[in-house]
């Protein structure tokens, strides 16, 4: 189920990234934009995903480092961030499957 | 963002990539026509076995010694389950869907597995199994994108926008659209076969031969006609195929009708374009001739006796009713011949119009006037054949009459002699006299001209009720059609025409292939000809040229498909080198027959030679020109009327 973050904090996330069994995508936007629309088609589609809007960029500053182009955060499983996605890749369906599958790769 | 968010027009867009992607289709070349799923080709099988394509353009030569065959193309394993593209796009769909229904419930199943996340070796299983899912899924989407859907399109069928049923379930509502997709190739593939089913294809062949009738011929397993000349046979053992017959016969009867004509005039070593030009006068004074008698005929009825019922006595009377009843009868007779007179003075005035110096020139500048004479040709002989009997029932009249005229001169008492107008008696003398000489005018136009034409009108009764002949065959059962053309005579034309008949029987669709028959390569021609012969040295008359018949054998080749200038002009000038038999008219003898050697050109329209005649012992030798009237002819039809 897609979380949002708030009300869901830094914590949530992290919690969620310590399960193996699970791999996490977060996108930073709002919940009308197309690129989340993809992230929940595919979370539709993908087992095992655990979904994130950060709708507040400050909630995941750990991971983006200030870095405002930055709208999506991949991680696999049991492993820190994998990769990045700007809003272009976020928006683009393919590109989104191929870095969330590709991160479970890892 | 550019984003669709209905499904409006979004099936069409996605049958149509999903076409895009189907197996390669068949050719259809210029040689191949298609109707529904149905290719067909009309090919001419040489002797050799070799195929060569035939389009349906206009007036395509064939070989006489080949065979047509019009084949249908087997249904692909595709198109006996539906149309072309039904198959393999039914399939992926279905392919599609299994693929989908199992990762749904992949999804289901790995989402809700509980596992120990200090398990190692259990996390790594289930990871491995999301990742075999997540293979998948790639491949699902790369498939969608792959046939042509955009983004846009694949998320509306994933979020369920595409039949306004959202829903949070990607694989459901992809599920839903795949189902909706095969519903749309189901009620296609239904149409199809109800298509397939209703529709009829028919074949038939007509010929337009150069001698005889216009008719519709057999061709095994495609109509009801019994096996005619055309049937198959073994022609190569005859000398003359029955098309070479009838034409032979119909050349010689042409050349001696016109050497005839020409005696008759008197000007036999007149030359064939002062023979026609003569012919031409002849035909004017037909005209002037035939103004004269039957307004001779119709003012002597006019003036026809005229007794009167108050003064005849009761059998005198009924007598003379009959004779009025005969008067009617006469006058609708006579009708019939004054209907034709406006026609052919029409016609002589157009023939008298035109500046060429021969009739030949005539015919081919002014387009129709051979269809014409030929019209009025074909209305003559029938008038002249009721104007034949008419003299005979004159002169039962005639007896009637003067039996009257007795009765009256017992009865009143005196010379009461009825007799009919005298200038109604020269008139049918006059006509009993010159009747041969039309009959023979008539025969020579009908001969020289129509020939051809005036059969058309018989055979338009049996092309009338060709269509109950033919075999309708459905779409799954269209044998091959084979029309051997081996009795086919040259210039003979054929008409392959293949119809697509409608539930209802309307023809939907209609291809006809127009063929003339043509020999090429080596061949051997056999020909009557009209030619001017005179001998090389004698007395008297014997070296004058004078017309007389030939039958000819020669031996020519052309090129199937000429390869450059020579080539070309080659067939163009067609020569051909022979023999032939001859009567003459150049001893004491009143037959004469000579035999010698003859080079011909032009497709026969131009023969030269010499030869020697048997029938005398010294000065024997001879020589000639001639022409094939038949070919000059025909190809003035063929100017004129076209095909």
């Amino acid at each position: 189920m897609a979380q949002k973050l708030p009300p869901l904090t830094t914590a949530d996330v992290k919690d969620s990234l310590a399960d193996p069994s699970f791999s996490v995508y977060v996108y930073i936007g709002s919940e009308d934009d197309l690129a989340w629309e993809n992230a929940e088609l595919l979370f539709g589609l993908l087992p095992r995903l655990r979904l994130f809007l950060a709708e507040d960029e400050d909630s995941v500053a750990e991971w983006t480092d200030g870095d405002a182009s930055i709208a999506g955060l991949v991680f696999g499983f049991e492993t820190p961030l994998v990769s990045t996605l700007d809003q272009d890749q976020a928006e683009d369906l393919r590109a989104v499957l191929d870095a969330i599958t590709g991160a479970r790769d890892e | 963002m550019g984003r669709s968010r209905t499904g409006r027009g979004f099936a069409l867009a996605a049958a149509l990539a999903l076409a895009a992607c189907d197996a390669p289709r068949r050719r259809t070349g210029p040689t191949q026509g298609k109707f529904s799923s149905v290719t067909y080709r009309l090919e001419e099988e040489a002797r050799n076995g070799r195929l060569h394509p035939i389009s349906p353009t206009y007036k395509t030569p064939v070989d006489t010694r080949s065979e047509l065959v019009l084949t249908f193309d087997e249904p692909s394993i595709e198109e006996q389950r539906g149309s072309d593209r039904a198959g393999p796009e039914w399939e992926r769909l279905e392919d599609l869907l299994a693929l989908v229904e199992g990762l749904a419930a992949d999804y289901a199943r790995l989402n809700a597995q509980a596992v120990d996340v200090r398990d190692e070796q259990a996390v790594e299983g289930l990871q491995a199994q999301v990742r075999a899912v997540d293979a998948k899924v790639q491949g699902l989407l790369i498939t969608l994108l792959d046939s042509g859907l955009t983004q846009d399109q694949v998320r509306d069928i994933l979020s369920g926008r595409f039949d306004g049923r959202e829903r949070d379930m990607p694989y459901a509502n992809l599920s839903r659209w795949i189902r909706s997709e095969i519903e749309r190739l189901k009620r296609g593939v239904e149409e199809h076969f109800e298509r397939r089913e209703s529709a009829k294809v028919s074949v038939e062949a007509r010929l337009d031969p150069v001698v005889g009738e216009t008719r519709n011929i057999h061709i095994p397993d495609w109509d009801k006609i019994a096996d005619g000349v055309l049937a198959t046979q073994d022609v190569g053992t005859k000398f003359l195929t029955p098309g070479e017959r009838r034409r032979l016969v119909a050349q010689l009867e042409a050349a001696r009708t016109f050497k005839g004509f020409l005696e008759e005039l008197g000007d036999a070593d007149e030359g064939i374009r002062a023979g026609l030009s003569r012919l031409r006068e002849r035909f004017s004074e037909e005209v002037e001739h035939w103004d004269g008698v039957l307004r001779a005929i119709s003012e002597s009825l006019d003036r026809g006796p005229q007794p009167t019922r108050e003064i005849l006595p009761p059998g005198a009377r009924t007598a003379s009713m009959e004779l009025f009843a005969d008067l009617d009868t006469y006058r609708r007779d006579v009708q019939g011949l004054q209907d034709l007179e406006p026609r052919l003075r029409a016609l002589r005035d157009e023939v008298l119009a035109a500046d060429a110096d021969v009739l030949i020139d005539t015919l081919v500048d002014q387009g129709g006037l051979v269809d014409k004479l030929v019209g009025w040709a074909e209305d003559a002989t029938a008038a002249v054949s009721s104007f034949e009997n008419l003299g005979a029932r004159f002169e039962v009249t005639l007896e009637r009459t003067q039996a009257l005229a007795d009765a009256l001169g017992a009865e009143f008492g005196r010379d009461a002699r009825v007799t009919l107008d005298e200038g109604l008696d020269q008139a049918l003398q006059e006509v009993q006299a010159r009747l041969p000489q039309t009959v023979t005018v008539v025969r020579t136009l009908a001969s020289v001209f129509g020939s051809k034409s005036l059969e058309v009108a018989n055979g338009a009764a049996t092309l009338a009720s060709a269509d109950a002949d033919l075999v309708l065959r459905d779409l799954d059962d269209l044998p091959t059609a084979r029309v051997n053309l081996e009795g086919l005579a040259e210039d003979d034309r054929l008409t392959l025409r293949l119809r697509f008949h409608a539930p209802d029987g309307e023809v939907v669709k209609m291809e006809d292939y127009a063929l003339v028959a043509e020999r090429m390569g080596w061949y051997r021609d056999v020909a009557g000809a009209l030619i001017f012969a005179r001998g090389d040295q004698g007395t008297g008359d014997a070296t004058d040229w004078k017309p007389n018949v030939a039958a000819m054998v020669s031996w020519h080749y052309q090129y199937r498909e000429p390869q450059g200038g020579w080539q070309g002009f080659w067939n163009s000038w067609n020569p051909g080198l022979g023999l032939h038999v001859a009567t003459l008219d150049q001893g004491d003898d009143n037959v004469e027959l000579g035999i010698g050697v003859n080079v011909s050109l032009w497709d026969r329209y131009l023969y030269g030679g010499v030869g020697w005649n048997l029938n005398v012992d010294d000065d024997s030798l001879y020589y000639f020109i001639g022409s094939n009237l038949f070919e000059v002819l025909n190809a003035v039809r063929s100017g004129v009327g076209g095909y």
